[in-house]
């Protein structure tokens, strides 16, 4: 009937979610630490006339909300472009120890001065991602390399550079609300500046996902069967990582240390679509960006004036799901 | 197009350990051609060699006298069709999505699904018997049936030649018979060219026309049934004694091992 009216449900999905993303966006628009007016945020946004209005919507609310999006879509991509290579449903830029060593990359440039400029700090998210990536590369390069070993190795991974995390931030000089945004993951003064530091990596990293929807289809069937379709299962693996972990560390370098994201997104759009990975992967970074713009507002909302590090939402709602995970799907 | 497949010299090793010593094959169009030998005789190594999955150490794999190493992977893949042994994949996808994953060497950024795609995926499902179940997911589908399936996959493809390592292990005989009589119908109508690796002696020598024993990674015998099961063959490369009876009405041969149980006093 309705959904009869669209050519396909998967239609009906995406079209849903971009209402709903236009919805969230109108919600952040409107409540913070005070709340504007309808008038206020069409003003805001289309005008300077009203200064304070423009300052709230224009220089914090909106880029705040562009930040959250693309982060959340960023970290959902990573998650299906993990879950594909490794062909297991529990890989995720954080359990593989890829957002701690973005964050880690973020935290030394961070910590030699508080005046890093934010393309500095992009940059080396990224090489910190990289160097992380290559290290879980290095083990998942053997034969059968087993999921609980890849688990492992990052969670190992994530503590070691986690506890170097803190030692940077602990010694830096850097308010204790940002370093504990930075940790637990939040938007808390993010701007203008930051998105303009993740933007290129995250329309590069997204883009680029797009391509490997077909591979990752033929991967599924195991390396050998890849191989003999004519998948050349090496470089795949190792373009898929590489651009996972830019995804990541793009997120990294606004979002801090966000858990959960990449493993629940690509779930739900498995659920959503199936198992075809052209598909997979669009409606995971819809989903994505929902999430995280949607946890971004409730985190600024719930205990207003103040806010909590957002990172406190997506956990709340990402433990309980990958119990249920480890209960029911795996 | 036929298709001409040589292997010139063919050595692999795993470290320092030689699987397989300096071979030389040859695959004519049409073959229907069982590889047997006992376990690390270099059977799979072999197959990983011609379809370029194992560095070669020495020798080469052509495809019409052409280097398989200048052939792109996907040309490679619309020629030869290979089906792997596998490890346990729970895979979540139904017969038909399964299917169209064979399609993939024919499709490119720039070149999507169009009729030929879904003519082949559908003749591919009715050869290999599955389409009335194409809409199942394979988790659901018995042994046989899902093999079947991961056939339906290669023949998608629509290649000259389809290689199978050991594609009736874990089935029970009634499936191992259809599998091998459709793999035998396929070469019979189609004429493409079969190689199979096979354990069962007995179910090799009814299927294949030609049977290449193999023995610590050299070729042991290579011929018809008839010429190579004997007695002195099988019991150098399986190293049981054996004997060898004839099928009643064609005089096939047809090897038996021998029981080399001692009643202890």
């Amino acid at each position: 009937m309705f959904v009869g009216f669209f050519r396909d449900v998967r239609v009906f999905f995406a079209l849903s979610g971009i209402i709903t993303l236009a919805g969230i966006l109108l919600l952040s628009l409107i409540f913070g630490s005070l709340s504007l007016s309808l008038s206020e945020v069409v003003s805001g946004l289309t005008s300077s006339e009203n200064p304070f209005a423009r300052t709230i919507v224009w220089d914090i609310r909106f880029p705040r909300f562009l930040n959250a999006a693309i982060a959340g879509a960023c970290l959902a991509v990573a998650g299906v472009l993990l879950q594909g290579i490794t062909r297991n449903p529990l890989a995720d830029p954080t359990i593989l120890g890829i957002t701690s060593a973005a964050g880690l990359g973020c935290a030394i440039t961070t910590a030699i001065s508080s005046f890093t400029p934010q393309w500095a700090i992009a940059l080396s998210s990224v090489g910190g991602a990289l160097l992380g990536a290559g290290i879980i590369y290095t083990f998942s390069y053997q034969r059968n390399t087993s999921p609980v070993r890849l688990a492992l190795a990052g969670v190992a991974l994530a503590s070691f550079f986690g506890a170097i995390i803190i030692a940077l931030l602990a010694t830096s000089q850097l308010f204790i609300q940002q370093s504990l945004g930075f940790l637990a993951g939040g938007f808390y003064g993010v701007g203008w500046k930051e998105f303009y530091g993740l933007l290129p990596y995250a329309i590069l990293g997204l883009a680029a996902a797009v391509f490997f929807g077909t591979r990752l289809n033929i991967l599924m069937l195991g390396d050998e069967q890849a191989f003999s379709l004519g998948v050349l299962t090496n470089r795949t693996r190792g373009g898929a990582l590489l651009i996972a972990s830019v995804l990541t560390a793009a997120a990294v370098s606004t979002a801090g240390i966000v858990s959960f994201v990449g493993l629940i997104c690509p779930h739900i759009a498995k659920t959503l679509v199936g198992n075809d990975h052209r598909l997979r992967i669009p409606i995971a970074a819809l989903l994505g960006a929902l999430l995280v713009s949607s946890a971004d507002l409730l985190a600024r909302i719930v205990i207003a004036p103040s806010e909590l590090p957002m990172g406190i939402i997506t956990a709340g709602i990402g433990a309980p799901f990958l119990l249920y995970l480890v209960r029911y799907r795996i | 197009m036929s298709l001409h497949l040589k292997i010139e010299n063919l050595t692999i090793k795993y470290e320092e350990k030689t699987v397989l010593n300096k071979v030389n094959l040859e695959f004519l169009p049409g073959e229907l051609i069982a590889i047997v030998g006992s376990n690390g005789s270099g059977k799979t190594t072999l197959l990983q060699g011609i379809i370029g999955l194992k560095q070669l150490d020495t020798g080469r794999v052509l495809l019409n006298g052409q280097n398989i190493k200048n052939i792109s992977r996907k040309n490679f893949a619309r020629q030869i069709a290979v089906l792997t042994q596998r490890e346990n994949l729970q895979l979540d996808l139904t017969v038909e999505e399964l299917v169209w994953r064979g399609r993939h060497p024919h499709q490119s950024l720039f070149k999507h699904q169009d009729m030929k795609d879904h003519v082949a995926v559908n003749k591919a499902m009715e050869a290999a018997n599955v389409k009335h179940f194409s809409n199942r997911r394979l988790t659901k589908l018995s042994e046989g049936e899902r093999q079947r399936a991961w056939i339906a996959l290669t023949l998608a493809q629509e290649p000259r030649v389809l290689i199978l390592d050991e594609p009736t292990n874990y089935l029970d005989l009634e499936h191992q018979v259809k599998i091998l009589s459709l793999l035998k119908q396929l070469n019979k109508n189609e004429g493409i060219t079969i190689v199979v690796v096979l354990h069962d002696l007995t179910l090799a020598g009814r299927f294949a026309k030609r049977i290449i024993g193999l023995n610590k990674g050299a070729i042991a015998f290579d011929g018809t049934p008839k010429d190579v099961l004997r007695k002195e063959n099988l019991e150098k490369v399986f190293g049981t004694s054996m004997i060898i009876l004839e099928e009643p009405q064609t005089g096939e041969p047809i090897p038996l091992p021998q029981m080399n149980y001692q009643e202890r006093n």
